[in-house]
């Protein structure tokens, strides 16, 4: 079973539109989703919340319409800390506690612990990362099927990010847990994600495996003058320089027999992002 | 629910300087304890209760709670009477305190009214207390926190001189009896008391198209 599905995901703004968004998360795995700022990655995120009231399409958790007792099983972490400033961790795992069934406080208080979170001050003494730290500890502690991360590890420090890309891995090993995770910070998705979602322009520009994006696409490189014998049929994506091209294609077997005098390169996922977007401005 | 209304109490409780209530009960006390009228502030605390409770809206609005809410396993009417039932626990507490400052200011001799007369007018400074909250937190709901903050003192001014006028009007009338000025108290009960689900009903609509 799919943990999402989203379907024909539309909204309309008068400066920006989400069109027709469509993808599945099976369960048990992490995507990512990866798009320019303002490409519509938070649109889509609260338009599966509810946040934002889509003008079209539909969405389904655990094979059931948004409604309260699904939410349950869903954890939610945002771009910054929503909890008031004034509370304590210990406060708010009262506040947490009737809330949610499946609410753990041994959990929430050992993932604080292990972020190395002071459980009696105030939230407002917490840096940054300390407060997306919390908000990660507080949408596990209820054992969530369904994880939406929406740029979760902004404001991190590199050893922190580490931690949470781990305990994110950890957290999908059964099978049961599915992650979408939003993000600018690709490397963390290199690590971990098993499909990636490229949002741009409010569009879903490309719904790949991991493995089939690294292994199946290829960035072709030459000079100016080499970028005429490339076809454009070929091209996903293209960033032109002064004195060289990078042009990413589908098929790498075929594209080294059919270029042989052009260098060919595994892309990574910024790589892939930056020449889909070059792509959309040729 | 019990989780959000612990929400809210927490969080103002928390934003609360300690050091500055305790002060501000203790003049509001004193003056309880030593002018003339001193149980005129055992009706303004109510309404300053009531207001509190409004108030936590603001704070919402910084910390964005109120879009995190919306994820959590909560019907928007159960987030929405959360909060109701957080601003009646606000104004309930602020009669516990008013029935202490009256109480001060009768032992001290200040009260300047019977213990009937005082009553009566706790009762309607609560319904008021509450009709406040019935306006406000749809106004609030619909046109969030920074946009409802004119409205919200607007109203209370309006609620606080409306209240003195009624006040005025009633003791310079001598031609009120004591039955008619029971029923006009009991027909602003009742008043009160139907605006109630309207007011719930106005303000899950509005949460419920908002987009946050």
């Amino acid at each position: 079973m799919n943990a999402l599905e989203v379907t024909g995901l539309s909204k309309r703004y008068s400066d920006f539109s989400l069109n027709n968004l469509s993808f599945a998360l099976p369960q048990g795995t992490i995507t990512g989703l990866v798009g320019r700022n303002g490409a519509g990655k938070t649109t889509t995120i609260k338009s599966i919340l509810g946040l934002v009231h889509p003008d079209g399409g539909s969405v389904r958790i655990l094979g059931e319409n948004v409604n309260p007792s699904v939410m349950q099983e869903v954890g939610v972490v945002y771009d910054e800390c929503c909890f008031s400033a004034f509370l304590t961790i210990h406060q708010l795992n009262q506040v947490f506690a009737p809330i949610y069934r499946g609410w753990s406080g041994d959990l929430f208080f050992g993932l604080c612990e292990r972020y190395q979170l002071p459980a009696d001050k105030k939230i407002k003494t917490f840096s940054r990362g300390m407060k997306q730290k919390l908000s990660i500890a507080a949408a596990l502690a209820h054992d969530p099927k369904l994880l939406l991360l929406d740029e979760p590890t902004g404001g991190l420090d590199p050893v922190a990010r580490s931690e949470i890309i781990g305990d994110l891995q950890e957290f999908i090993e059964d099978g049961r847990h599915t992650v979408l995770f939003s993000t600018h910070i690709t490397a963390d998705l290199d690590r971990i994600a098993d499909r990636i979602l490229i949002v741009s322009d409010g569009s879903l520009k490309l719904n790949e495996d991991k493995d089939v994006l690294l292994e199946e696409y290829a960035v072709l490189k030459g000079s100016p003058e080499q970028l005429r014998q490339v076809e454009q049929s070929d091209v996903l994506g293209l960033h032109r320089g002064a004195y060289s091209f990078e042009a990413l294609c589908r098929g790498r077997e075929a594209m080294q027999k059919k270029y042989p005098d052009l260098m060919l390169d595994r892309p990574d996922i910024e790589q892939v992002l930056v020449l889909m977007e070059g792509g959309a401005r040729k | 629910m019990i989780g959000l209304i612990r929400y809210d109490l927490m969080q103002m409780k928390g934003s609360m300087k300690g050091a500055f209530l305790g002060f501000y009960l203790i003049f509001l006390l004193g003056f309880s304890a030593f002018i003339d009228d001193g149980g005129v502030f055992s009706f303004l605390i109510i309404l300053i209760g009531g207001m509190l409770g409004v108030g936590v809206f603001n704070l919402d609005a910084v910390s964005h709670w109120d879009r995190y809410t919306i994820s959590l396993p909560l019907s928007t009417r159960q987030i929405v009477l959360a909060r109701y039932g957080f601003v009646g626990v606000c104004i309930a507490c602020s009669c516990v305190l008013a029935a202490g400052f009256g109480g001060v200011a009768s032992f001290t001799g200040h009260m300047k009214m019977t213990l009937a007369e005082w009553l009566l007018s706790l009762v309607f400074f609560l319904l008021a207390a509450v009709l406040h909250a019935e306006v406000m937190l749809p106004i609030l709901y619909y046109f969030g926190a920074e946009r409802g903050r004119v409205f919200s003192l607007m109203f209370f001014f309006l609620l606080f001189f409306g209240i003195n006028f009624a006040a005025d009007w009633l003791t310079e009338a001598e031609y009120f009896g004591d039955l008619q000025i029971w029923m006009m108290g009991a027909a602003f009960a009742v008043v009160v008391i139907v605006l109630l689900p309207v007011s719930i009903a106005v303000s899950v609509r509005s949460l419920s198209k908002k987009e946050l």
